[in-house]
């Protein structure tokens, strides 16, 4: 969720979003959910006159998997908390695999022993 | 699709298939929640409300041309064909051709608008249009567009008043066959599903989890709304929460976060996850609703964020509180369903993996919280045993050989050495970083301290502090090792962030020892051995520019903990820690650089104003026998400097020609000030003759003008601290 809580402080800046096929969109980011889903309000396309589509949208919805890039503002981040925020998730996804890792390993010896044990 | 891309005063939109489209919202006489709110939103404060009001552009059914449902269903609707089809359907517009000539449309050449000319564009044909168009009238639409915009629309109104009664009929019609098939869903269902996906956002954790936008909004201060007081602490530990009112749009994107309590978890969760759509049509129609009554609403004024779990918790809170609307129920009902979600899950923590029995291998569950890795990134379980192994190995040679091999200590395996340190490094900020959470914790602990919460809050902070001094291993100011682990440590430039974190918990003996072993060590800092302005190094080069950055990065993380604890001690010990100084390192060398002038100018300036009469630290007076001491101490720096007074200056000119900036040399004035506050006469006499060139230099350079006047009096300035402290002035200097 690092990402998540980050962009949610990105909320109201201007961001400017690259998408996997190319298109690049500034605009201000409106909301973000946990897919990293982005909406941005009053966008500008960043190089005009390839995509005229784009010309009279004003809002959009980008899907979280099509990102390439998002480009922020320096100022609007803190560098020091957010390698704060990624040592805790670091550590919580080590507790995580630490605490899924044991039960299931001891189904598989249980496992293995059953198995063994019915066939001899 | 407001065209506003032409500017500001045109409402209507280019295109047909917009034009339709919002023409049609603005006049659908939705019950729908959302629906409401998105017309809202899409008149844009009712910019072109009126414009869009006429019947005349609200003729055609979106993209089918009034076709009936039996035309299209059934098979696959060629939208482009019937459009190309139904070209003709559409009528001339005079009165459009008009608004779109006086909009500024150039009405000579065939590019009237795209209505206009009586026909249907295809999409290529309508984008070609706007970019023509787009080339040709950059400027010209803003100019003549309201007073035209107006006249035009005033011809409108006064249509057929025939013709306005059909249209109606028509759209009215329209209406009633869209709404046939609503309200599919019931209230219970929509909850149902707004539930299933709020239990997929739901943490246990949150402090853990949201842990960097919590913070984030901690430290900036938060955006405060109009009419929005501060709420009253629920058992928070942040007395800092203010009142947060985002926007009722940004809101919904925003949850604002509550105090970061484990108390108040409920809200957190709540607030934590407003995503869903219709969940945010209810807040913002809800908040904007909120806004009018919570100024009325004596006591306690809500925030208008989105907090529904505000709202539950101030329930008591509700003075006077008109009598609730339908949202404000429904909201109330779908709030304590997400509090049964919630304590469903804190029940039943869910498993990244599931694996049955008697199954070989586990399926994994995605959620967002672990999502499919794209890159599989092997864990290797011995990575840590790394560096242990090569302890086994590195130091029992090092033990037994006494310090035959403590050169080696390094050489031996520098990247196992370095994986230690940055191991090391890690370990501590993990140790710092629980210290920081328990003691924002702190404040929610029970006041009488033989409470066990207390008490385990007590161990906890203990243990972690303890770990927190055994990593950084500063204990021991001389090591086996060369360097000493400290001075590995601090090589690192995130090694020299965490110290001021750090030494904000430590105790005043903890940090003498951390100061003492960086005194004795202090040689093998990098940052002296970066050698004093890097002579070889060209001076825009990379490597100078992360040399400077590590020394600032020193200066100013480093320096100021150990400082201050300096600026507060006894002269015994300030004594002590200079007489290891100078017996550790080499003072004529180490003085080059910057940290060191630094150290020497505060120990100087503490043990002189230590020996003022009168002086006394913790309310021992000052010892006789500590005066001589420090006076020894002083005339064994002098000595030893004698003779290279001119090196601690920087260099003027670097190596690679560039003219260093007169700046820089403050640190070696005060150093030299400090060092003539305590000097005999004879010693002054050896100051001045040694430095009288650079001081000649720098006077001139500020009188002759060829510097900026601001620059020349911060010179001047410079310079006069060493002066004055002689008793001269800069103006006494006889140019």
């Amino acid at each position: 969720m690092l990402f998540y809580s980050f962009f949610k402080t990105q909320v109201g800046q201007q961001v400017t979003v690259e998408l996997k096929n190319d298109l690049a969109i500034q605009g201000t980011l409106e909301s973000v959910d946990q897919f990293l889903n982005f909406k941005l309000k009053d966008i500008s396309v960043v190089d005009e006159e390839r995509y005229p589509h784009m010309i009279s949208v004003k809002n959009c919805f980008i899907r979280g998997s099509v990102v390439r890039y998002v480009q922020l503002s320096p100022p609007t981040v803190d560098t020091a908390l957010l390698q704060d925020a990624a040592r805790r998730e670091a550590q919580s996804t080590q507790q995580q695999q630490q605490q899924s890792k044991p039960p299931t390993a001891a189904t598989n010896t249980t496992a293995i022993a059953t198995a063994t044990g019915s066939v001899s | 699709m407001s065209g506003s891309f032409f500017g500001p005063g045109i409402g209507l939109p280019d295109d047909a298939i917009a034009l339709e489209r919002s023409s049609f919202r603005s006049h659908t006489n939705n019950n729908d929640l959302d629906a409401r709110l998105e017309t809202m939103a899409l008149r844009d404060t009712g910019e072109f409300g009126d414009a869009l009001e006429e019947e005349d552009l609200d003729t055609f059914n979106d993209e089918t041309f009034d076709a009936d449902v039996g035309e299209i269903a059934g098979k696959e609707f060629d939208f482009f064909q019937n459009t190309l089809d139904n070209r003709d359907k559409v009528p001339q517009y005079s009165q459009q051709a008009a608004y779109n000539a006086g909009a500024g449309f150039s009405s000579s050449d065939n590019s009237s608008g795209v209505l206009g000319e009586g026909r249907v564009l295809t999409l290529a044909e309508v984008e070609a249009k706007l970019m023509q168009q787009n080339q040709q009238n950059p400027l010209a639409m803003p100019l003549g567009a309201p007073e035209q915009m107006a006249s035009v629309a005033l011809s409108r109104r006064t249509a057929d008043a025939e013709t306005i009664a059909k249209r109606r009929e028509a759209r009215l019609q329209r209406q009633m066959m869209l709404s046939k098939y609503d309200n599919m869903m019931s209230r219970h269902d929509k909850e149902y599903i707004i539930r299933i996906q709020i239990s997929q956002l739901l943490t246990d954790d949150p402090a853990a989890d949201d842990f960097y936008c919590h913070m984030y909004q901690l430290s900036r201060g938060t955006m405060v709304g109009p009419g929005v007081v501060q709420q009253p602490a629920t058992n928070t530990s942040d007395s800092s929460v203010v009142g947060r009112s985002v926007t009722p749009r940004s809101s919904a994107g925003t949850p604002a976060p509550a105090a970061s309590a484990q108390g108040d978890r409920r809200k957190h969760y709540l607030q934590l996850h407003k995503k869903h759509h219709q969940e945010q049509h209810h807040l913002q129609q809800h908040s904007a609703n909120r806004r009018p009554n919570s100024q009325g609403s004596s006591g306690d004024v809500r925030r208008s964020s989105s907090s529904l779990g505000n709202q539950h918790h101030h329930h008591h809170h509700h003075l006077g509180r008109p009598h609730r609307s339908n949202t404000q129920s429904s909201m109330a009902r779908m709030q304590q369903q997400v509090q049964r979600i919630v304590n469903e899950a804190r029940r039943r923590p869910k498993a990244a993996h599931v694996a049955a029995e008697g199954a070989l291998g586990k399926i994994s569950v995605n959620s967002a919280r672990n999502p499919k890795q794209v890159i599989q990134v092997q864990q290797r379980s011995h990575a840590g045993s790394i560096s242990q192994a090569d302890i086994p190995r590195g130091s029992p040679m090092v033990h037994d050989l006494g310090g035959i091999f403590t050169g080696m200590g390094d050489a031996r395996n520098p990247a196992a050495e370095r994986r230690k340190t940055l191991r090391s490094i890690e370990n501590v900020y993990t140790a710092v970083l629980r210290l920081e959470q328990l003691i924002r914790e702190q404040a929610r602990l029970p006041p009488n301290a033989d409470h066990p919460a207390v008490q385990n809050w007590l161990t906890m902070y203990g243990e972690a502090k303890e770990r927190a001094w055994t990593e950084l291993d500063a204990s021991q100011p001389i090591s086996n090792t060369y360097p000493h682990p400290l001075a590995r440590f601090l090589s690192f430039s995130k090694g020299k962030r965490i110290i001021p974190r750090l030494v904000h918990h430590l105790s005043i003996d903890q940090v003498l020892a951390l100061t003492t072993t960086v005194i004795a060590n202090f040689e093998t800092l990098d940052v002296c051995r970066f050698g004093s302005f890097s002579y070889s190094v060209a001076s825009g080069s990379m490597v100078a520019a992360r040399q400077k950055e590590e020394t600032d990065l020193f200066l100013h993380a480093v320096m100021p903990p150990t400082l201050a604890f300096l600026s507060e001690t006894s002269l015994q010990i300030v004594n002590g820690l200079f007489a290891l100084f100078m017996e550790r390192n080499n003072v004529a060398w180490v003085t080059r650089t910057r940290p060191a002038l630094a150290f020497l100018t505060v120990l100087l300036g503490r043990s002189a104003a230590l020996k003022q009469p009168g002086a006394h630290a913790y309310g021992v007076p000052v010892d006789s026998q500590e005066i001589y001491q420090s006076s020894e101490l002083y005339n064994h720096l002098f000595n030893s400097l004698r003779g290279n007074f001119l090196s601690i200056f920087p260099p003027s000119v670097s190596s690679a020609g560039h003219a260093v900036s007169p700046m820089e040399d403050l640190h070696a004035w005060q150093f030299l000030a400090t060092l003539a506050i305590g000097a005999s006469v004879e010693q002054q006499h050896t100051l001045v003759s040694e430095v009288r060139e650079k001081v000649l230099e720098r006077v001139m350079l500020a009188k002759s003008g060829h510097v900026p006047v601001d620059i020349a009096m911060a010179l001047t300035a410079n310079v006069n601290l060493f002066l004055n402290a002689l008793g001269l002035d800069a103006s006494q200097v006889a140019t």
